[in-house]
């Protein structure tokens, strides 16, 4: 569930609708992703999941496998 | 707007899945538009994505709450892809980060009916951008500049000691900034407003001090707009303001800045708030560059009055009197305030044309009189065919229309059949009228002149003249003396840096009366004038009503024996004139002055211009097959030749009169 919204997310962020997400992507392998794409992304992600993601843990996701992972602690949380 | 898919094909596959998901709901959630979009631009129909794209930017974001900006981001990209452009150029300055907003604004534009590229000036770096000659700003030469500033960028103290100075030196700041640009480079200015922040530590003593910070961005503001009103000749369009604090202030201050992507990435509004701003930005470039809409139609039963005239009567119409009816007065309200700013009032109604009209003259809550409405239009007639009616009469394009009407059969219908039409969807609620009618912002204009608050009167005169002409009509053969009585006279003008924003617009939009259909732009029209070789005749058209401006353009350039039609255009509002026999004489005249033996020209078929299928052939042209062998014998295009020593007579109708030296010789 969250992998699929998270799916949609990227694909409208980077123009790209045949993008499919894998935990282990990172910004590397994925065209565009730079800082303004990476405030955007998060920015749609809080929106999405109404959470709000600390600032600390801005910068420094590994993967999209870490993002996912923190966005269903942050929902469990909730 | 254009409901997307009307008259397409029937699509295949998950496309045609998407568009039955979109045709089971009035307007479509941004997400499906999005998707439906991104479905076209693959199916290879990019009018199709384009659409879409556009239709995103109407569709109501607060459903789908964060969808809003990755949305209008992905449609933004298809439009890219879908429709690019390299002008009229905006290039955006400002202070925090601007690169969404710079991302949006050709979808916004476009939505508002101007297609722009932009580009965004280096971070933080407007004042530098417009102080040094040599900056990026000047290397791209903007059409207009948009000076994406925040209430963060006013130099003022939590308390001002000298309040009047303090707030004349910030205005004074600003517009020498202003001053900077337009002699350096002629752009236009699009300047966002200060925002008023949330938070004021002074409290409701703000009120009472006469120096408080929060009074005198209020103040810059209010002196701003006054300035930039003083800046540019005649309609003084040079500089226009984006009302940033009233559009804060309609989500709310706290909405509008989110302290933590401020702090985080310098958004200096909240990312949520990005595509409304983007949204007002463009209504106000598309005001800049001639493209705002000029015409409200309102639909009368349950738009305008409560009840349905016809079952209802007059005496059981909700208008004026308990909550219902003075939710219908504060609509009609507003209806004739937007008249008194310009905006020309029709009405488009399903009812007996009498009843109609009673209702105005008698009910006691009606606050719409008759003489406020430019074009009364009520009849059983489907409505798609009453607005090209009320477009033709008044002498518009269906493009500078906005229909409203709380049915959503009517409004499909309209959507579907007149897609030109724009159409404010009324919510259930007649409570809600007017804000959706405030929320439209496509009416933005650049100025306000003292012949806004007459407008309608001279659209009805305009109707007045079309009635009368259908008058003739119909007394056969007397066409001629009602031309001649016009008084026309048409003026050739040259196509230099005065007339070419004009051109290009004509050249972008003109469908109906256009043979060659090519779109150039304004530096490739400016490159084409340029050159001896070419030959650009452009003609405004006044008549003893109105002056109608620039409204022909007829470029052609020389190949080999030949002076050949690149572009010949008409704008709508001058077609049945006559004018085209005038151009055809000057156009003709032009290349026995050049020592040419014929002018050639080709039609190209489109959706919309099968009007002039048959000109040339009017004209006396003869249809030849394309010189050049390399030309494909496309059947859309047929090729025709004139001799210039073969006689030709114009039918004298207009007096033409030249602005043009260039062209004296040939008037002779």
């Amino acid at each position: 569930m969250v992998q699929d919204q998270l799916q949609l997310i990227f694909r409208e962020i980077f123009s790209d609708d045949d993008l499919v997400l894998t935990d282990t992507m990172t910004a590397a392998d994925v065209a565009g992703w730079d800082s303004l794409a990476h405030i955007n992304l998060i920015y749609a992600v809080e929106r999405q999941f109404s959470i709000q993601i600390a600032d600390d843990r801005l910068a420094s996701f590994a993967s999209v496998g870490d993002l996912r992972q923190h966005i269903e602690e942050l929902r469990h949380a909730a | 707007m254009a409901r997307p898919g009307a008259g397409t094909d029937t699509p295949a596959g998950p496309l045609a899945a998407l568009v039955a998901r979109a045709a089971a709901t009035e307007l479509p959630s941004a997400q499906l538009c999005r998707e439906l979009a991104v479905a076209h631009e693959r199916a290879d129909d990019p009018d199709g994505a384009v659409r879409w794209a556009l239709a995103l930017t109407d569709a109501d974001a607060s459903a789908d709450a964060g969808a809003g900006l990755a949305a209008w981001s992905a449609a933004a990209g298809v439009l890219r892809r879908c429709l690019p452009r390299t002008r009229p150029l905006a290039r955006t300055v400002g202070s925090s980060t601007t690169s969404q907003l710079t991302a949006l604004l050709p979808l916004a534009a476009a939505r508002a009916g101007v297609a722009i590229e932009t580009y965004e000036g280096g971070y933080g770096q407007y004042r530098q951008e417009i102080l040094d000659p040599a900056s990026g700003l000047y290397q791209f030469r903007p059409d207009v500049v948009v000076l994406a500033v925040h209430a963060g960028d006013v130099a003022l103290p939590a308390i001002a000691d000298d309040p009047e100075g303090a707030v004349a030196a910030e205005v004074s700041r600003w517009t020498s900034l202003w001053d900077t640009v337009r002699a350096r480079s002629g752009a236009r200015i699009v300047q966002h407003g200060f925002a008023l922040p949330a938070e004021v530590a002074l409290g409701h003593l703000a009120l009472r001090t006469a120096g408080a910070r929060h009074q005198l961005l209020a103040r810059v503001n209010a002196e701003l707009g006054r300035a930039a009103s003083a800046v540019g000749v005649g309609g003084g369009d040079a500089v226009c303001l984006v009302d940033c604090d009233r559009l804060a202030a309609g989500v709310g201050r706290r909405t509008w800045f989110d302290p933590r992507y401020w702090h985080r990435a310098r958004q200096a509004v909240a990312l949520d708030c990005v595509p409304l701003l983007a949204r007002h930005t463009a209504a106000v470039i598309g005001a800049q560059l001639g493209a705002s809409r000029k015409c409200l139609v309102l639909d009368l039963d349950n738009t305008l009055w409560g009840g349905v005239l016809g079952e209802d009567g007059l005496a059981g119409l909700a208008l004026g009197e308990g909550p219902l009816g003075e939710a219908f007065a504060a609509v009609q309200d507003y209806a004739l305030e937007l008249s008194r700013r310009g905006v020309v009032l029709a009405i488009c109604s399903k009812n007996n044309e009498a009843d109609a009209r009673e209702a105005f003259e008698r009910h006691p809550g009606m606050r719409l009189r008759l003489s406020d409405i430019a074009m009364f239009s009520a009849s059983w007639d489907d409505k798609p065919t009453q607005l090209r009616r009320i477009a033709a009469t008044l002498g518009l394009g269906l493009d500078a229309l906005v229909f409203v009407d709380d049915n959503p059969a009517e409004r499909e219908a309209v959507r579907q059949l007149a897609g030109e039409v724009d159409v404010i969807a009324l919510p259930t609620d007649p409570h809600g009228y007017l804000r959706a009618l405030a929320d439209y912002p496509f009416f933005e204009a650049t100025a306000l002149t003292a012949e806004d608050a007459t407008r309608t009167a001279t659209y009805r005169a305009r109707a007045d003249l079309a009635a009368g002409l259908a008058a003739v009509r119909e007394s056969a053969g007397s066409l001629e003396d009602f031309h001649r009585g016009l008084a026309m006279t048409a003026t050739v003008v040259a196509l230099d840096e005065l007339t070419l924003p004009r051109v290009a617009q004509l050249v972008a939009r003109t469908n109906q009366f256009n043979l060659t259909g090519r779109r150039r732009d304004a530096d490739d029209l400016a490159a084409l004038a340029a050159r001896p070789t070419t030959a650009a005749i452009c003609v405004r058209l006044a008549d003893r009503f109105a002056d109608h401006g620039l409204v022909a353009v007829l470029i052609a350039v020389v190949d080999g024996d030949a002076l050949a039609v690149d572009t010949w255009l008409m704008s709508c509002r001058v077609i049945g004139r006559t004018l085209e026999d005038e151009l055809a004489g000057l156009l003709l005249a032009e290349a026995r002055r050049r020592g040419l033996a014929r002018v050639a020209g080709h039609y190209r078929a489109s959706a919309k211009n099968a009007l002039v299928a048959g000109l040339y052939e009017r004209l006396g042209f003869t249809r030849v097959l394309p010189a050049d062998a390399d030309v494909p014998r496309d059947a859309e295009v047929t090729w025709w030749s004139r001799r210039v020593d073969e006689p030709y007579a114009s039918r004298n109708l207009i007096r033409v009169v030249t602005a043009d030296h260039r062209m004296e010789e040939v008037l002779g």
